[in-house]
């Protein structure tokens, strides 16, 4: 591979790390407006439905922590099965306004970003 | 050899504790059950030996996945991000140790100068200095060519964890354990015919050691009914800074018994500790030693309750913890083989996991 190429390849590799920071938390905001979840399922079903939103599994916690922390979501824990305690995880108000502006404003991106990309010559 | 796939996934939330700050359980109870799920998962509903490993190397790196709660960023000051809450534990914990035993020795030494003499602050440092500088040449020299499996501690992080094991909260058997052999023992102080054993300088007061014990076996019972909380913590705090205040006379009055109970055969009676001594007919007497020990153990423990509070309130504090809650047990971590056997026999009888090729499932 020529130099060129490995740089070309380093910066799609941070670009899309990028993209897809912000793109997880829309996601996880989103998945957890239809119904409570805890950690592995959310990793499950980013996996199951996505193919560039499927994050290092050791990355969705940290993200779910941090929302929770910012108060977009709460928690609780269920001991119902002692050997695999779960903490599932709901949307706040605060999250729920939270992701609909988000969604707006990821619709209002994709569009635009869609027609300027129409421009590019491929 | 199989192993036990649980073992797997907990030797590896071991190394993940490592690095992550103190009071992590409830992170690492959710790592936990990501994992025997994932686990669950890749071996079509049952754990093997095989599918834990796979997990845990899905998961990724302990270091990574620690630093990814942590926060973001390669170093914090000098010491790389991963490195950085495992080196502040141990550098609280050295410290912490150095002051409790300074302490001790300090108490000790005013009213016994024989036992303990000052030691230069310059020959402490360089002391300190130098053994550091070896230690990080041993663990430099034994990490390059050590050769370890995900889900083993490696030399580095054996040593990192004593920070942890350091600031443990009390088990819940040591805080029953407080609570009623410190009522026994306030009652036995108490007793006339203990009472009578006394010198007269203690005498005036074993009242204050009697309800210091009691207010002892109080907070016993409150860290058995409650766990860990910043009320046990500072109550655990003052207790033992006024311990350490009544030990300081302690040591002044000596032994304190001028008697003992002897059983001549037909009879108890009091038999005089000058007696004693003068059957013994040693150069020295050992019961002041003894005493001057007992105090000193006395001291150490307690300035080693008092920093634990002062490192662990401020933490729960940040956490807008409040005062009172119910918290956490320590864990015993000794048992013998014997406990730990039929321990695990019971966790496999309710719980069998599948290892290597011989199936079996979830009962």
């Amino acid at each position: 591979m020529s130099e060129q190429s490995k740089n070309v390849e380093k910066e799609l590799e941070r670009w899309a790390k990028e993209v897809r920071r912000g793109a997880a938390s829309l996601a996880i905001l989103a998945l957890l407006n239809k119904r409570r979840a805890y950690g592995y399922e959310i990793v499950k079903e980013l996996e199951d439905r996505t193919e560039f939103l499927s994050l290092e599994q050791g990355t969705v916690y940290p993200l779910l922590r941090r929302m929770e922390k910012r108060d977009l979501l709460t928690s609780e824990w269920d001991h119902e099965d002692p050997a695999k305690p779960k903490k599932y995880y709901l949307l706040s108000d605060q999250g729920e306004r939270a992701l609909a502006q988000m969604s707006e404003i990821w619709s209002l991106l994709t569009d635009e970003m869609n027609e300027i990309i129409m421009e590019v010559p491929t | 050899m199989n192993k036990n796939p649980l073992k797997i996934i907990d030797q590896y939330l071991e190394r993940v504790k490592v690095y992550l700050p103190l009071h992590s359980e409830e992170t690492l109870m959710e790592i936990r059950t990501h994992l025997i799920e994932e686990a669950e998962n890749i071996g079509d509903g049952k754990m093997t030996e095989g599918s834990a490993l796979m997990a845990v190397e899905r998961l990724g790196d302990p270091k990574n996945v620690a630093n990814e709660y942590a926060g973001t960023g390669a170093k914090k000051g000098p010491i790389p991000k991963e490195y950085f809450m495992p080196v502040m534990r141990l550098v609280v914990g050295f410290v912490g140790i150095i002051i409790t035993f300074a302490v001790g020795a300090y108490i000790v030494g005013i009213f016994n100068p024989s036992l303990f003499s000052p030691i230069p602050l310059t020959t402490l440092l360089v002391t300190i200095g130098v053994n550091v500088v070896i230690i990080i040449v041993i663990f430099g020299i034994i990490t390059i060519f050590e050769s370890k499996s995900v889900a083993e501690k490696t030399m580095v992080e054996e040593v990192l964890s004593l920070g942890v094991a350091g600031f443990k909260p009390k088990p819940r058997s040591d805080a029953l354990g407080e609570a009623v052999f410190g009522v026994i023992f306030a009652v036995i102080l108490l007793l006339p015919q203990t009472y009578l054993l006394y010198s007269d300088p203690f005498r005036m007061l074993v009242g204050i050691i009697a309800v210091l014990t009691f207010v002892g076996a109080i907070k016993g019972a409150l860290f058995f009914y409650a766990g860990e909380n910043n009320l046990n913590l500072v109550l655990e705090a003052v207790l033992s800074a006024l311990s350490i205040v009544v030990a300081m006379a302690l040591i002044n009055i000596g032994w304190p018994l001028d008697y003992v109970w002897g059983f001549s055969g037909n009879e108890w009676q009091l038999i005089s500790m000058a007696y004693i001594e003068s059957l013994m007919d040693l150069p020295i007497t050992p019961f002041d030693a003894i005493w001057y020990f007992i105090i000193f153990i006395v001291v150490l423990s307690n300035t080693w309750k008092i920093i634990s509070a002062a490192v662990k309130v401020p933490v729960y504090l940040q956490e807008d913890r409040g005062l009172w809650w119910r918290g956490r047990w320590g864990q015993r971590k000794k048992m013998s083989d014997r406990r730990l056997k039929l321990r695990r026999e019971s966790q496999e009888e309710s719980r069998t996991y599948v290892s290597g090729s011989d199936s079996v499932g979830e009962n």
